[in-house]
């Protein structure tokens, strides 16, 4: 018995959004919390990293004048709702090495991750849908199990292995694309196509599971009844039904996503968030750290409202669901 | 018979490799230009496989032996692309199940276009037009709206409609038709037939129409062939060959038939000896619904709230069977909602044994949960596929800890005996059981806890008509053993017939008629009783068959 009842989309649609966003609130401060404990908790003492350089010998006072100047003579909790207060208005302090405010540090840096971000998902989005599609529709026994074993494969290889080959090939062998550093979209292409594998390996799985299963469905037996060729069931009848699991995975990658960036841009040596994380953490510098994370967090909640919305555009099932107990 | 027929078959079989027998071993049917061939037969005797044969769409790996001639073409000798070009647009399919047939994500009248789009014959827009005509034509009055929504917002008559209208896109010259009415109610089910019947007869076009259902056949098919065991046993004009059985199976179906099921079927156990037998007045309702009304109130402002159930009254008695009928959305189910306490009701109370189920808490509850008890339309859907039948029909007890494991393995014996499931059967998985096996693990799962209301919904209508005859057979059986009372939803009047004492028929979650079941379906006194009566396949025509007396269990 189901109690399901379908109508107004837009209406379904502003709920959702309204909702989400109550919850993210409480989301982030969760996020900023944890971040604020992790740095504490990490062994070191920025004021130390920043007087000297191992043993040298370091004056008291000036120690403590600076332990006060950051703000570090205070006690946790004390520290801690200054750091919530300033973070509801948006203002994460300034960067303990620049003194720069943290803001403006994530907004230079951000650009070059998403960009990075945003390219590996697609291309990842791309190849996987791809393998899944060709290998429902090839009648090659090779080349289906060649397409079964690269998703293994693309989630298997390490990133800084698959840059180091990729390097090697594309920019030292062939010198197709610069090798370190370059802007633009020839300088994305490498270590996006680097970041992008796991995804597509995840979405290559999931889809060409989800295509195999499909292919039992009534309604596409019904689709071949009318006459229709192989591609055309794959493409029109089957791929969206089976969409919404790949869609949902690949949500969730974006935070895995955001930590090979890490990886990603200290091999191929682009400008990023991951360069920043680094340089943060070796020094201790907590308002960045505490700040970039804030800034993950809220990403991966808006993907994730994002994953939701474009359910109810390919799924016409999905509606506001009333259950009485 | 007519000089050549559209589409003849010779010797067809069909095997896998690997199986331990074909699926078909010699089937031979002709199909006349302009007639309707009904396809009879049990379940397993591979109707559905022959359906799907003549269009082609067999699993990869199937051997396919003997001859099909379609129009003159040697279908049996075609490539597969070839066959492709022929599916949609000559030979179009009507699949079995509405329900799932349709893509869910695809509008309507994307679907019914598709025929067109796929072999070149109209235009997208030239294409959409032609989809409003084709879903007019198949019987659904406002083709724009139907057109824009999606299969799940249309009900189970509508979608089938929808599928009819999607196979005839293209005109095609032959329509294979699968049960393509089993899964909708009467009411629904008579129209889909007429509607299907004026778009195929008089425009030349041929239908092969499977059913199990001999009244259906005799009503709207010209021919008969009958298949046991994947082969032809009998054929002929379908008249001839339901008055004039020669092959056993094909007087089981004329047995079977709905039309020749009019009588209360009678317990086969002996009535309890006459020391325990309680006097019918003296016991008293065991469930009683009082002026009881549903509204769903769906989220979201713009929801109409849906008054499922409005102002009904009702009683069930120890050792009785109160009938629910109604079509498909008449507030059937939430009826049994209300009576399993799934539901609360808006106004009004359920009552179970004078009690109010609104009040009832922890242990009285709990009480309240063993002694009523479920028994679902779809047997195999209700079971864990990954639990074999014994640990099914043992889950309750577990669940409400009222045995321990030595007391519970004797209760499933009793149950699955009570059931009539061979020992044998406790071992095995649902998909190792037949359809009625299934249902009988179902009602033994609910017998174990030594209910005293049974809510039976729709329990026989997923199986064919033999099958069927004994799980009714045997849920009559078990109530005049254990002195159960049975709410009986069902859209299957002759299956209410069989066993109901009383019958209570919805509309619109109101109760249009409630009295004794002969005289409510003999004689309906509401305009609308008689419709759902005359809709019945076999009703109108009720051709005087000879009674073949085949025993439906035993005895």
């Amino acid at each position: 018995m189901s109690w399901a009842r379908s109508g107004d989309r837009s209406g379904i649609r502003s709920t959702m959004v309204r909702r989400r966003l109550l919850s993210a609130v409480t989301v982030l401060i969760g996020v900023v919390t944890v971040a604020f404990a992790v740095v504490h908790l990490i062994p070191g003492d920025p004021v130390q990293t920043m007087l000297g350089t191992g043993g040298a010998f370091v004056d008291p006072a000036q120690e403590a004048a600076l332990r006060h100047e950051l703000r570090l003579d205070r006690s946790l909790p004390d520290q801690y709702f200054a750091f919530l207060a300033s973070a509801a208005r948006g203002d994460f302090g300034t960067s303990f090495q620049t003194g720069e405010p943290v803001t403006r540090l994530i907004a230079e840096a951000a650009p070059a991750s998403l960009s990075l971000a945003g390219a590996a998902l697609l291309l990842g989005a791309l190849i996987g849908t791809a393998i899944a599609v060709l290998s429902r529709l090839t009648d090659s026994r090779v080349l289906g199990s060649v397409l079964a074993v690269l998703p293994v494969l693309a989630m298997s290889l390490p990133a800084y292995w698959v840059a180091a080959v990729l390097l090697q090939f594309f920019s030292f062998r062939l010198g197709l694309v610069p090798a370190l550093g370059g802007t633009g979209i020839r300088g994305l292409i490498l270590p996006a196509l680097t970041m992008s594998l796991p995804t597509a390996g995840v979405v290559a799985q999931v889809l060409a599971s989800g295509l195999r299963a499909a292919e039992h469905e009534s309604y596409v037996l019904m689709a071949r009844a009318k006459g229709a060729t192989r591609a055309r069931v794959v493409w029109r009848h089957m791929l969206r039904n089976t969409a919404l699991p790949a869609i949902t995975l690949t949500g969730t990658t974006v935070g895995s996503l955001l930590g090979a960036a890490v990886v990603t841009e200290t091999i191929f040596g682009r400008p990023g968030l991951g360069r920043l994380i680094i340089t943060s953490l070796n020094a201790h510098d907590y308002p960045v750290i505490q700040g970039v994370a804030a800034v993950l967090g809220a990403t991966m909640i808006l993907i994730s409202l994002l994953v939701d919305l474009l359910f109810t555009y390919l799924d016409p099932r999905v509606v506001s669901t009333a259950v009485w107990r | 018979m007519s000089p050549e027929p559209l589409l003849r078959i010779r010797g067809l079989t069909v095997s896998y490799p690997g199986a331990e027998r074909a699926i078909l071993t010699g089937v031979d049917l002709d199909a006349p230009a302009g007639a309707t061939v009904a396809v009879l037969g049990p379940s397993g005797a591979g109707k559905s496989t022959l359906v799907v044969a003549i269009a082609g769409l067999l699993p990869a790996g199937a051997r396919v032996g003997g001859e099909m001639w379609f129009d003159g073409v040697a279908l049996h000798r075609l490539d597969e692309g070839a066959r492709r070009r022929l599916r949609g647009r000559h030979i179009a399919t009507i699949p079995q199940d509405p329900a799932v047939a349709l893509n869910p994500v695809l509008p309507i009248g994307v679907q019914v276009a598709e025929a067109l789009l796929i072999h070149g014959m109209a235009g997208r827009q030239q294409a959409a037009r032609r989809a409003l005509e084709l879903l007019r034509s198949a019987g659904l009055p406002d083709p724009e709206t139907v057109a824009a929504r999606y299969p799940h917002n249309l009900s189970g008559g509508m979608r089938q409609r929808a599928l009819v209208a999607c196979a005839l896109a293209a005109e095609p010259r032959l329509v294979l038709a699968d049960e393509p009415t089993s899964a909708v109610d009467a009411v629904s089910q008579a129209g889909v037939l007429d509607d299907l019947a004026s778009v195929t007869t008089g425009t030349g076009r041929t239908l092969i129409l499977v059913t199990h259902d001999i009244g259906l056949a005799i009503e709207r098919a010209d021919w008969g062939v009958v298949l046991d065991q994947g082969r032809t046993v009998e054929s002929g004009p379908i008249r001839r060959l339901a008055a004039a059985a020669q092959h056993p199976v094909t007087r089981a179906l004329v047995a079977a038939a709905p039309h020749s099921r009019t009588a209360r079927l009678r317990p086969r156990t002996d009535p309890a000896p006459s020391g325990t037998a309680r006097e019918p007045a003296e016991t008293g309702q065991l469930l009683r619904l009082e002026r009881v009304s549903v509204v769903y109130r769906p989220t979201g402002r713009r929801f109409e709230p849906v008054r499922a159930v409005v102002e009904v009254d009702a009683h069930v008695r120890r050792g009785e069977t109160l009938g629910v009928v109604g079509e498909s959305g008449a507030g059937k189910s939430t009826l049994a909602a209300l009576a399993l306490r799934l539901v609360p009701p808006t106004a009004g109370r359920v009552l179970f044994d004078d009690a109010d189920l609104a009040g009832l808490r922890g242990s009285a509850l709990r009480a309240f949960r063993r002694r009523a008890q479920l028994v679902f339309q779809d047997a195999y859907a209700a079971l864990n596929p990954q639990m074999t039948a014994g640990t099914a029909i043992a889950e309750p007890l577990r669940a409400l800890r009222l045995a321990n494991r030595a007391e519970r393995a004797i209760r499933v014996r009793e149950a699955a005996d009570l059931v009539g499931l061979p020992a044998s059967t406790l071992d095995r998985r649902p998909r190792e059981l037949s359809g009625g096996e299934c249902q009988r693990v179902v009602l033994a799962r609910a017998l174990v806890l030594r209910p005293d209301l049974l809510i039976c919904d729709e329990p026989a209508s997923a199986l064919d008509a033999a099958m069927q005859a004994q799980v009714l057979q045997l849920l009559v059986d078990v109530q005049a053993e254990l002195d159960l009372g049975y709410l009986f939803i069902s859209h299957d009047l002759a299956a209410v017939r069989q066993v109901a004492d009383r019958v209570l028929v919805l509309r619109h979650g109101r109760v249009v008629e409630q009295g004794v079941a002969a005289d409510v379906l003999e004689r309906p006194a509401h305009a609308y009783t008689r419709a759902l009566v005359e809709a019945t396949p076999g009703h109108r025509t009720a051709p005087k068959l000879p009674v073949h007396h085949v025993p439906t269990g035993g005895m």
